[in-house]
């Protein structure tokens, strides 16, 4: 899925996809949060961001025990 | 004169200390007071009501002497997600209905250790989610008291015990406890072991203390905060003097009124927040206007595309095998996790680390962010409330707090959020109790 696109075109592909996933009738019961989903993925995907960017870190939480490993 | 249902947690273990109370008379009096108000508040999902009492003769015979613990005798309670050797841990799901688990969660411990009592486990929405709970809210029962630490909330605001532990993933502690009129902490991510606590999110759960002052969280924060060998996200960095913070009486502070929040409230919530500031600043507080660097929707999406995917792989084995033991909101929340695609989780994951210098440059040259605690007063039982005014300090980790700031017309609690520095507790705490002292205290519900 490409993200940088409008809500309207991801929510389309998650509908889709939600058919295919949970069956037909899921759908509607997922349609509000597919919507919101849909916000989430436009709003940041149209960052642009490089690959030598930063560390990635990010999965790490931001003082990790280490000495417990 | 005070009666004992309405001592804060630290007047108690004072009194305790002193041997002017005993903790078999308060926990009586807590139990006494469960009775009367818990068929309205349901609050409770589970009452150890012989293992309260037995802790607390043992707890009467050793009051006063040296080596006792801070918390001494001083009943509490936890959300039922967190893991209590012997007692009933259900997590709010029918799953585990009948689940005890072993083994206590290490916060839990730490509340022992310190020498608290056990009265219980508060309810807590259905695996710290948002399918709103049975419990209702302490001012109004057509009120919902907010969630998810909607038992901790509510138990305490009710006086059926002085404090509680509850989780924070989104705005799960502070608007809880803004919507019952207490205080709610939500320390830095990795300031306190979530070992032993049933997770929602594993990058953004915290634990957090609900309270009815700034005091007994400073109290309860420094018997939990700390490193753990069994949670390798528990930081190591040091701890501070929580409680010796919030009994400062330092400086007025500096504080940092984020204006976008008032666009986004309800005009009784933004003209709360614009009268406690002009309060604090007749007080002595130093209020300069900042704003967010980014579109709270932005700073907002990023914690809820990562909440729903880290929700969904969190439930990936049980869902697949019950899918209709889930709640409503719950189950949407799962399917559609699954749906989103890792390129974006990972994007989310990305931006916050890119972002979060953006969002901690707004603390620079002040002590803490000022800003109301939720966008609206306690709306009605079919809701938990939004939680996007907590939401953008729980995606960077930053500790947060909500102490009571007035009632509405309707006389529903208004709350107001400070927000500090990673890892600076203290400046919190001392701000927060300063702010404390400065507004009108609440007054205790009428539960009816």
């Amino acid at each position: 899925m490409r993200l940088d696109r409008p809500k309207e075109q991801i929510e389309q592909e998650l509908l889709v996809q939600a058919r295919d996933t949970w069956g037909a009738e899921r759908v509607e019961a997922l349609r509000h949060i597919i919507g919101d989903a849909a916000g989430w993925i436009s709003l940041i995907g149209r960052y642009k961001l490089g690959i030598h960017e930063e560390e990635p870190d990010y999965l790490v939480a931001p003082e990790p025990n280490r000495e417990a490993r | 004169m005070m009666e004992l249902i309405d001592l804060t947690a630290c007047q108690a273990a004072e009194r305790i200390r002193r041997r002017e109370i005993s903790p078999v008379e308060l926990v009586e009096a807590l139990l006494a007071r469960i009775e009367a108000v818990e068929p309205i508040v349901q609050a409770w999902e589970t009452v150890d009501r012989e293992g309260a009492l037995a802790a607390a003769r043992k707890a009467e015979h050793s009051a006063g002497q040296s080596g006792t613990g801070p918390l001494h005798g001083v009943p509490l309670t936890a959300k039922d997600i967190f893991f209590t050797a012997g007692m009933r841990t259900t997590s709010g799901s029918p799953l585990f209905e009948d689940f005890v688990p072993d083994f206590d969660a290490t916060s839990i411990s730490g509340l022992r250790a310190a020498g608290a009592i056990l009265m219980g486990k508060a309810v807590t929405v259905q695996f710290a989610h948002h399918d709103p709970p049975r419990t209702r809210n302490p001012w109004n029962r057509e009120r919902t008291p907010g969630g998810s630490s909607s038992g901790s909330a509510a138990t305490v605001a009710a006086r059926m015990v002085p404090a509680a532990l509850g989780t924070q993933t989104g705005g799960s502690v502070l608007r809880p406890a803004s919507y019952c009129g207490v205080v709610g902490l939500k320390p830095t991510y990795g300031r306190v072991s979530r070992y032993g606590v049933t997770p929602n999110s594993w990058s953004l759960d915290n634990v957090g203390i609900i309270a009815r002052s700034v005091e007994d969280t400073a109290l309860l924060l420094q018997a939990v905060a700390g490193p753990d060998p069994r949670d390798v996200t528990a930081s190591s960095v040091p701890t501070g003097s929580y409680l010796e913070a919030a009994r400062r009486n330092g400086r007025a502070p500096r504080l940092g009124f984020v204006l976008d929040y008032l666009d986004r409230a309800n005009p009784d919530v933004a003209a709360n927040s614009r009268e406690v500031a002009a309060r604090l600043e007749r007080m002595g507080a130093e209020i300069r206007d900042v704003h967010l660097p980014r579109p709270m929707e932005e700073l907002t999406a990023l914690r809820s595309l990562i909440a729903t995917v880290e929700l969904a792989s969190v439930h990936a084995a049980t869902f697949d095998a019950n899918p209709d033991k889930y709640g409503p909101a719950l189950r949407e929340s799962v399917e559609v996790g699954r749906l989103i695609p890792a390129a974006a989780y990972i994007q989310a994951q990305r931006l916050r680390r890119r972002w979060r210098p953006e969002v901690e440059s707004m603390l620079e040259g002040v002590d803490c962010l000022l800003m109301p605690t939720v966008n609206n007063t306690a709306p009605g039982p079919n809701t938990t409330g939004s939680s996007a005014f907590q939401a953008v300090w729980s995606v960077f980790g930053l500790p947060s707090i909500t102490i009571p700031s007035g009632l509405s017309e309707e006389r529903l609690p208004f709350g107001t959020q400070l927000v500090a520095p990673a890892f600076q507790e203290e400046t919190l705490l001392s701000a927060a109790a300063w702010c404390e002292a400065a507004l009108e205290p609440m007054p205790a519900p009428e539960v009816r």
